[in-house]
């Protein structure tokens, strides 16, 4: 998720200076997209306050917690990226789940803070199952 | 996954939502925002990993039918626009090892796989995801036999497209593919099949567009031998095909069906004899989505030495289309294609027609899908719409097929006539019927309009360059005048001439791309009309059989 992706920008930002101050190992960050950007253009989608699609995983990940595959709808409340809200589904070794998470002030109604403030993430196939 | 503003007391929210698989929605979070609108939106796919080597952990998702409410109604997101391109795209140096896109999942080009890859099939670029316009291309070829495809394609709209061709081999893989992000407004690209990497290959092709696009396939053989089709032939669970041949005076068939459903298709071809007699049947089941297979007739013996028409019919309910080439064994002899026909019709209308015209004669091959007989006569006018003769009427049998040829009318026609003719019913069912133009050693095939045409003609091949001249043929099927623009225009879409020629009713008018283009010029030109009109364009050369026809693209 971008919030994995910041995090890792952040995370590469204070690696980058530890090298320059430790001239310790090279860190490389990385998160894999594939990326499917939808037409915004038209007045009548770009002011329809209501998008969804259909997702869901053919089957598992393989990735040890914390880290995950997912697949996610997404739209930029704002002109900037920092209005960016998505909602979708992730998966790793132990399970698929649902999860929502904004760069906006977020208010929980369901599942655990896994980003407090800013998202969360269901229990192990609350809501969702592998596919379906 | 749903994204909805609805009011949260004390106001509007953001709500991020979820349905599980009987319906039922649960709101997961709200977000804070008085946002009344969207900037961007995204359907993704998505790896995280820690540093610093990338596991490539398995991924496997399925992103099906995004869609927006408005007026309390889904509607599924909209098409590709050239300049708010949708498209999938994947991190560099990931595709195709590791992660790629399978769109179209069953024919469906707002259904896509997106995750861990491993085939050449998963393509690390799609654009347009969601094509505005999908053209079929059933006969490919690539250095196959000493024959190569040449597809002309037009961006028939008023700003930039980005057009996507995928080919597809007879199983239906995805073979290959090529891009180009900016084809301009009324511009022409002009793709080399062997441009994709393919070589000693024949198969089929698919054009998505994010503008609407026509397209023209010219296919170049050995000893120039060339033979054209536009690549937006009828559809249909059942195609005609009046004319096809096997050792008939050297004259063969090889008939190119692809399907152009969602599903697989079984396919079954009916020979039958000029009477309407049965003659021999083949099938072909399990024709993948947007693959072609060809039947030769050279490979079917129980049909002899043959001259009839055939019938291709989906047995199953999954649309076709066809084109069938007819070729002689005549060293450099020449080539033909046309259309597997959909509709049929009472009056037709045929724009050239030919009488000993700088060495040319027209046959025009009619078949009756019906079980009764039909009755019908051609009506041969002049360029200026005078009628210059109306011939007697023809029965064509139930299920058979029978022609008019300029030939058997000298003395009515003289010896140098050229003229649009009509073909008209007089009694019985409905018929199809296409035209062979034919000269010493060269030949030429288009399609007859079963309907009076359009006020707006796309002709996407058009050229004054090497050998090569183009002939616009326009008929005006009305009984009034109609007036005509023609507008060249060479492959960055920019104007190079037009033309505002008055057709008289019933009558045509000729032109021709060296009048606009200088020399050594490509492009294509555009037909707008009051009244309906149809045309053809024939593209001629200096050699051999460097002749070649294609219907107009009626928009």
């Amino acid at each position: 998720m971008k919030l994995v992706h910041r995090a890792k920008s952040l995370i590469r930002a204070l690696a980058i200076c530890t090298v320059l101050l430790t001239v310790a190992a090279p860190v490389l960050a990385g998160n894999d997209f594939i990326q499917g950007e939808l037409r915004v253009d038209r007045y009548e989608v770009y002011t329809a306050c209501d998008y969804q699609t259909l997702l869901y995983a053919g089957e598992g990940s393989n990735a040890p917690f914390p880290w995950f595959t997912c697949a996610w709808l997404s739209v930029h409340l704002t002109s900037e990226s920092e209005g960016f809200t998505q909602v979708g589904i992730l998966t790793d070794q132990t399970g698929v789940y649902w999860f929502a998470y904004s760069y906006l002030p977020v208010t929980i109604l369901r599942g655990w803070p896994k980003w407090p403030g800013h998202g969360c993430q269901g229990i192990p196939n609350d809501i969702v199952q592998l596919g379906r | 996954m749903e994204l909805v503003r609805r009011y949260y007391a004390p106001d509007w929210k953001w709500v991020a939502r979820i349905y599980d698989t009987y319906g039922n929605g649960y709101d997961l979070a709200i977000i804070h925002s008085g946002s009344n609108r969207i900037y961007k939106a995204l359907c993704v796919t998505e790896e995280a990993y820690p540093d610093p080597a990338d596991p490539f952990w398995t991924a496997k998702f399925y992103h099906y039918h995004p869609q927006y409410k408005s007026g309390g109604t889904w509607y599924d997101w909209p098409a590709s626009s050239g300049t708010n391109v949708n498209k999938i795209t994947t991190t560099e140096g990931t595709c195709p090892a590791h992660y790629g896109a399978l769109p179209y999942l069953g024919g469906d080009p707002r259904y896509w796989y997106a995750g861990t890859a491993g085939s050449n099939q998963y393509w690390c670029q799609v654009n347009p995801l969601f094509p505005a316009s999908t053209t079929y291309l059933p006969d490919i070829k690539a250095n196959y036999g000493g024959w190569n495809s040449f597809i002309a394609i037009r961006n028939n709209g008023s700003q930039t497209a980005a057009v996507q061709v995928a080919f597809y081999d007879s199983n239906g893989n995805h073979v290959a593919d090529k891009v180009k992000e900016n084809l301009s407004a009324r511009g022409t690209w002009i793709l080399p099949a062997t441009d994709a990497g393919l070589n000693n290959w024949r198969g089929s092709a698919v054009v998505y567009a994010s503008e609407d696009v026509g397209v023209v396939v010219n296919n170049h053989g050995p000893n120039n031998t060339n033979y054209s089709y536009s690549a937006a032939g009828p559809q249909g669970t059942t195609l005609y095909l009046p004319s096809t041949h096997r050792n008939d005076w050297g004259w063969y068939s090889d008939i190119a069906v692809q399907n152009v459903g969602t599903t697989a298709a079984n396919v079954r071809l009916t020979f039958r004899n000029a009477g309407g007699t049965y003659k021999h049947q083949v099938t072909a089941n399990n024709v993948p989505p947007g693959a072609t297979r060809f039947f030769p007739t050279a490979s079917y013996g129980q049909l002899g030495s043959y001259y009839g028409p055939a019938v291709l019919e989906s047995t199953n309910g999954v649309p076709l289309t066809a084109v069938v080439r007819e070729w002689n064994t005549a060293s450099g002899g020449p080539d033909l294609a046309y259309h597997g026909l959909a509709s049929a019709a009472n009056r037709l209308y045929l724009p050239s027609q030919h009488k000993d015209s700088w060495g040319w004669t027209s046959w025009v091959h009619m078949q009756n899908p019906n079980s009764s007989s039909a009755t019908m006569r051609m009506r041969y006018y002049q360029t200026n719409g005078a009628l210059k003769y109306t011939t007697p009427t023809k029965t064509i049998p139930a299920h058979g097929s029978k022609y008019f040829w300029t030939g058997d009318y000298a003395s009515q026609l003289g010896s140098n006539y050229f003229g649009p003719a009509e073909l008209e019913r007089t009694s019985g069912g409905n018929v199809v019927a296409i035209c062979n133009e034919v000269n010493t050693g060269k030949a030429l095939s288009y399609s007859g309009f079963p309907t009076t045409g359009s006020s707006s003609l796309c002709l996407p091949a058009q050229g004054y360059v090497g050998d090569w001249n183009t002939w616009t043929f326009i008929q005006n099927p009305n009984g009034a005048s109609a007036n005509a623009t023609v507008t060249y225009r060479d492959t960055n879409g920019t104007w190079r001439g037009s033309s505002t020629p008055t057709i008289p009713g019933h009558g045509s008018a000729c032109l021709v791309a060296s009048d606009f283009f200088s020399y050594g010029t490509q492009g294509s030109a555009w037909v707008s009309a009051n009244r309906p009109v149809v045309t053809i364009v024939n593209q001629v050369g200096s050699a051999g059989d460097q002749t070649m026809s294609y219907n107009g693209l009626l928009r």
